[in-house]
């Protein structure tokens, strides 16, 4: 099963879909988790979910804002996509008793 | 500190520092974090820990006393100065030392070699795992008639090992086997004198282990450190 931040990258990646790469991805989990991303923490869990053919990833153009440098461009594949399905719907299932996410329900309702 | 990273690596990165603006400091401090995460990978591999603990530590000890039994050999051969005596002592006794120089050249050759194509990006610590047990032995290097630096001569050929192996060079098979059987022949012959002891045999390891990698393409890639063409 996936990792947390494993699975906070796959869910950023896939909500940007084409223009996902290093800085976005960071800014959008910075947003979301309201912590900020080392790129050091970034890069290397991506290697690791390359290696686990879950993320592709592959070098972009330059822009004038980075210098005229790459991005490292991301995309989610159909392995990564089935693993984060299944660590979101593992999460759900055994949070449904725990108390926080009864809370949460009744402050939905 | 970028220039620690693959190029491929480096320039996303600096491109990501750039675009977000970063201070110098903070910078800094990112690259330094994912340089750190990089060192620290390279270690959930087995070959840096067969090169560093497993091979350059405790053969360094060994060869240091393959060294100093080789320096006093030569002491006795070499009397009244530089005039050697090879002619007048036991010609058993001459065998012997050309089995040791042997056995010394090609054990530390190999092993230099295999430690830096084992693993190639922790080298430096092989480095260290190597000369901690030099700089142990040198201080507590007690012999009057030699020169301390006489440990340290098994660091020529590991050097020229070491060195082979940097500008990318691969043994063949048939050499390397060959190296192997006449080092193991030449430890043999020692051990039938007695002048062995039993950890010794452990010097043969790198030769042996340079003599069974398959030939092909994949032991070139092994020598080269060549992650991906392995896989």
């Amino acid at each position: 099963m996936l990792g947390e931040f494993e699975y906070v990258l796959i869910t950023a990646a896939t909500t940007l879909g084409e223009n996902a790469y290093g800085v976005a991805m960071r800014e959008a989990i910075a947003t979301a988790t309201g912590r900020t991303c080392s790129i050091g923490a970034l890069y290397t869990t991506l290697d690791r979910l390359e290696a686990k053919g879950l993320v592709k990833t592959w070098m972009g153009e330059g822009t004038p804002q980075r210098g005229g440098r790459s991005k490292r461009m991301v995309r989610v594949t159909p392995a990564g996509t089935a693993a984060a399905r299944n660590f979101y719907v593992t999460m759900i299932r055994i949070s449904s008793r725990a108390p926080w996410a009864a809370q949460r329900t009744e402050r939905a309702e | 500190m970028a220039l620690q990273l693959a190029p491929a690596e480096r320039e996303v990165v600096l491109g990501d520092l750039i675009e977000t603006r970063e201070t110098a400091w903070r910078g800094m401090q990112e690259m330094l974090g994912l340089v750190a995460r990089r060192r620290l990978q390279s270690w959930n591999d087995w070959r840096p820990w067969l090169a560093a603990p497993g091979l350059a530590f405790p053969l360094s000890f060994i060869l240091m006393g393959f060294s100093f039994a080789i320096s006093s050999e030569l002491r006795n051969h070499f009397v009244d100065g530089w005039q050697p005596s090879f002619f007048s002592t036991d010609p058993v006794e001459t065998i012997m030392l050309v089995c040791q120089v042997l056995v010394l050249m090609i054990c530390a050759w190999s092993a230099g070699f295999t430690v830096e194509s084992v693993s190639r990006r922790t080298f430096a610590v092989s480095v260290i795992c190597c000369l901690l047990p030099c700089l142990f032995c040198l201080l507590r290097f007690r012999q009057e008639s030699l020169p301390r630096l006489c440990l340290l001569l098994f660091l020529l050929p590991a050097i020229a090992g070491v060195w082979f192996s940097r500008r990318g060079g691969t043994i063949n098979r048939c050499r390397a086997l060959s190296l192997a059987l006449v080092a193991t022949v030449c430890m043999a012959v020692l051990a039938a004198r007695g002048h062995l002891w039993l950890l010794n045999w452990g010097l043969l390891g790198p030769a042996w282990y340079l003599a069974i990698l398959p030939a092909g393409p994949t032991r070139v890639a092994i020598f080269r450190n060549d992650d991906t063409s392995r896989e």
